[in-house]
């Protein structure tokens, strides 16, 4: 059982990160240019709406990185539920709420799809979420007849634009996604599949089901981006070529380093707390007015460089230790020495 | 029970499969089924109404159309070419699906020429030198919806020309604009949206010249920078404009960009600026961090954008934001179904053996329709029926017949041209008589 100041320690651990990423970056901005990374309520608006689609994107992610599958027809599920379902909402008159909802509903049916191709086809992640990434771009724009969602003067959704529904909205997908990783043996399962799959379907695991429940649970998820994204634009247009998964993919970087912060908290706090930095950082990035060519420089040498650290961050210790034992072993053989 | 699964999945990965190819409603059909794969293309009337491709009478002529976007104002053009244009005159369209760079144009030009097309129409403006030396070869007539004729390659035969917006009439265009919204004696502040300027994309970088020279000559401005370079900036900058009381911020990109939105809501935020005058359409892109704002500073903040005509931009003029403004406070319009007609009347006089008669000096031409103007909600209500019916085309099959040197004699380069410095919106209205 954690103790208090346990407790308080990893809080405190937690909060730190953005806020010190944030006074980084306001301290720069100032400097730079006089003025601020937040100067009004307006800004605030802003960073809770870009907060809820990083969030829920960096969310979608996990499920499936987590077990060491990337999904590269996510983004592609995100354009066919937001299209597909967000035009069946509006064609049947339902408000912010129900486009949402039907979005969801859709983005759901596309990664179970997904899932149940790939535990019965047994075809490779990268090659199944390249197929599916075209077969669902082709789906958004033929069902759509190249239009896409178009939301711009649609009455009864400008809840949708509203911070206070996206930070509710934002509030039950990280309360799903605690109570899931937290409650649940999915947590166990995904640790276990991350190491091996064999292993685990030998000790009992139904990974089959796992599989096909990271995939449901990620359509959905990246379904409510989606709509956010085209109530604040106007717009979804469909896209063709792959280029869906680049809303995704960008939302990587936040989402390993929410996992990082995870190690002190649980999952669903930690993607919070990481996607939040990385948009104070951004919100600097694009105070300062920099090209946007440079700002993508920035962020993936930084990002780059994150995974360098996630991928040695043990070996300091370990050399450590290994220093430690070779003086260990060099005080006994003196010791045996003299006792000869 | 997993073999039952495994089946259903596959009927469903068949059926998915299937989807491109179009949908059972009609109206669909009309557009989504005239779209064509770049890599498989096929005759566009077989898709759309059933007939066979020996049915075709031997007087048609074939021209492919490479689209550089898909969205709905592509679709009002499909209809206009595929259903009106093409039957009237005896066309049969080859459309393909959007082309984003040269090697994807290229093999659309291969795939349509083995198809059997005579012509083909690029809106795509990269690589058009490759496109037309290459077409050249095959024998194919091509005519380029832009606005920059490259001269290296204007002698050769099969180039018809260009049919992009005349751009000597884009700063006259955005000049009435800014008259109409805008006084000499009171000066505003500006964000300019550059969109592609500083990436190549010739209409933006235009129009961003055409901006920050009507503004200069309004407010009599001092720029510290060259035009060119004020408007191939690729990162937000404020323009030193050498008047206290202007105040200019280009913003160059576009809304997939990180950021993007909520970087010009920063901007409007600090209450400095009256208007945002965009290069491409984003009424719809900006119109909720704009009433935002508004809401916030209880300011109106106008926005002049390039629209083009339908439904969007309808909504935009009659939607009203919070200071019971319209979104959408005025608009450069550019025709596209009027450079699509311009570019199928070159491709079609020169397929029928008439270049010597509308290519003089035997260098590809320009004919190129003006920007039309919507100053107001009001303007743009006389013009917003246009594209919408056979009847209300900004040019009617009949009246593309009389640019045709088969339907009449007349038809040399002074008619063209003459045809084309009428356009006009006044000459547009009193055709269709919306006058």
């Amino acid at each position: 059982m954690m103790n208090i100041k346990e407790y308080f320690y990893k809080v405190a651990y937690i909060i730190s990160v953005p806020l010190v990423v944030g006074l980084i970056m306001e301290i720069i901005v100032y400097r730079q240019t006089g003025g601020h990374l937040i100067s009004s309520v307006l800004d605030i608006r802003n960073l809770v709406r870009d907060l809820g689609v990083t969030a829920i994107i960096a969310f979608a992610l996990s499920l499936n990185l987590g077990s060491g599958r990337f999904d590269l027809s996510l983004g592609a599920q995100r354009l066919v539920a937001t299209i597909i379902g967000g035009n069946i909402a509006l064609r049947l008159g339902f408000n912010g709420i129900g486009l949402l909802l039907m979005a969801i509903l859709i983005g759901l049916i596309a990664g179970f799809v997904v899932g149940m191709i790939f535990i019965i086809f047994r075809v490779p992640p990268v090659i199944l979420g390249l197929g599916m990434a075209m077969i669902y771009e082709s789906l958004a724009f033929a069902g759509s007849g190249g239009r896409g969602l178009q939301l711009f003067g649609v009455p009864d959704i400008e809840m949708l634009v509203d911070p206070n529904f996206t930070m509710i909205v934002l509030g039950i997908g990280t309360l799903f996604v605690f109570v899931l990783f937290t409650f649940t043996k999915f947590r166990y399962e995904m640790q276990a599949m991350r190491g091996s799959q064999k292993i685990a379907k030998t000790s009992g695991i139904n990974v089959f089901r796992h599989v096909v429940i990271c995939y449901t649970f990620a359509g959905g998820l990246v379904a409510i981006s989606g709509v956010f994204s085209a109530a604040f634009t106007g717009a979804l247009t469909p896209v063709l070529g792959m280029t869906s998964n680049s809303a995704v993919i960008a939302m990587t970087f936040p989402m390993f380093v929410g996992m990082y912060l995870a190690r002190r908290s649980n999952i669903a706090v930690g993607i919070i707390v990481g996607s939040l930095t990385l948009k104070l950082f951004g919100i600097g990035m694009v105070a300062l007015k920099i090209s946007n060519a440079l700002n993508t420089t920035i962020n993936m040498i930084f990002f780059i460089g994150f995974l360098a650290f996630l991928a040695n961050r043990h070996i300091p210790e370990l050399k450590r230790r290994e220093k430690a034992r070779i003086k260990e072993a060099r005080a006994k053989r003196k010791e045996l020495s003299i006792a000869s | 029970m997993k073999k039952k699964v495994a089946i259903l999945l596959a009927v469903m990965m068949l059926v998915f499969s299937l989807a491109g190819c179009g949908s059972s409603e009609e109206t669909e059909n009309e557009g989504a089924n005239g779209t064509e794969s770049n890599d498989t293309v096929s005759n566009n009337e077989e898709a759309s109404d059933g007939e066979e491709n020996t049915d075709k009478p031997q007087e048609n002529i074939t021209i492919a159309v490479a689209w550089n976007s898909m969205d709905a104002t592509t679709q009002t053009r499909m209809t206009y070419l595929e259903d009106h244009l093409g039957p009237a005159i005896g066309v049969d369209f080859i459309f393909s699906e959007e082309i984003s760079d040269t090697a994807q144009l290229m093999t659309f030009l291969e795939n349509s020429y083995a198809a059997g097309a005579d012509g083909l129409l690029s809106l795509v403006t990269d690589g058009t030198e490759q496109l037309v030396s290459k077409a050249d070869e095959l024998g194919v007539y091509t005519a380029v919806v832009s606005s920059t004729l490259y001269e290296e390659v204007a002698e050769i035969p099969t180039y018809m020309g260009i049919t992009g917006i005349d751009l000597t009439k884009v700063a006259d265009a955005y000049g009435e604009l800014l008259d109409a919204q805008f006084d000499s004696s009171e000066p505003g502040n500006f964000i300019l949206v550059s969109g592609g300027s500083a990436m190549g994309v010739a209409s933006h970088r235009e129009a961003t010249i055409s901006m920050l020279n009507t503004l200069q000559e309004k407010y009599d401005l001092t720029y510290d920078m060259d035009v060119m370079d004020l408007a191939t900036q690729n990162a937000t900058t404020e323009i030193n404009t050498g008047n206290e009381e202007v105040k200019m911020t280009i913003v160059p990109g576009f809304p997939n960009m990180d950021g993007y939105v909520s970087g010009v809501s920063g901007l409007l935020q600090t209450g400095e600026y009256d208007a945002i005058i965009s290069v491409y359409p984003t009424a719809e892109t900006f119109s909720t961090a704009i009433d935002e704002v508004e809401k916030a500073l209880e300011k109106n903040i106008k926005m002049l954008c390039q629209a083009n005509f339908g439904e969007n931009t309808k909504q935009a003029f009659n939607t009203l934001d919070s200071t019971g403004n319209p979104t959408l406070d005025g608009a450069v319009i550019n025709s596209g179904s009027s450079s699509d007609a311009y570019g199928v009347v070159l491709l079609y006089n020169g397929i029928k053996g008439h270049s010597d008669a509308i290519k003089p000096e035997g260098k590809a031409i320009i004919m190129a329709p003006g920007p039309l103007v919507a100053a107001s909600a009001e303007d743009y209500q006389k013009l917003e029926q246009l594209d919408t019916s056979d009847d209300m085309y900004v040019y009617t099959a009949d009246e593309i017949k009389k640019l045709l040197k088969t339907y009449n004699e007349d038809v040399d380069y002074e008619y063209l041209m003459n045809i084309a410095n009428e356009f006009s919106t006044d000459n547009i209205l009193e055709r269709r008589g919306l006058k």
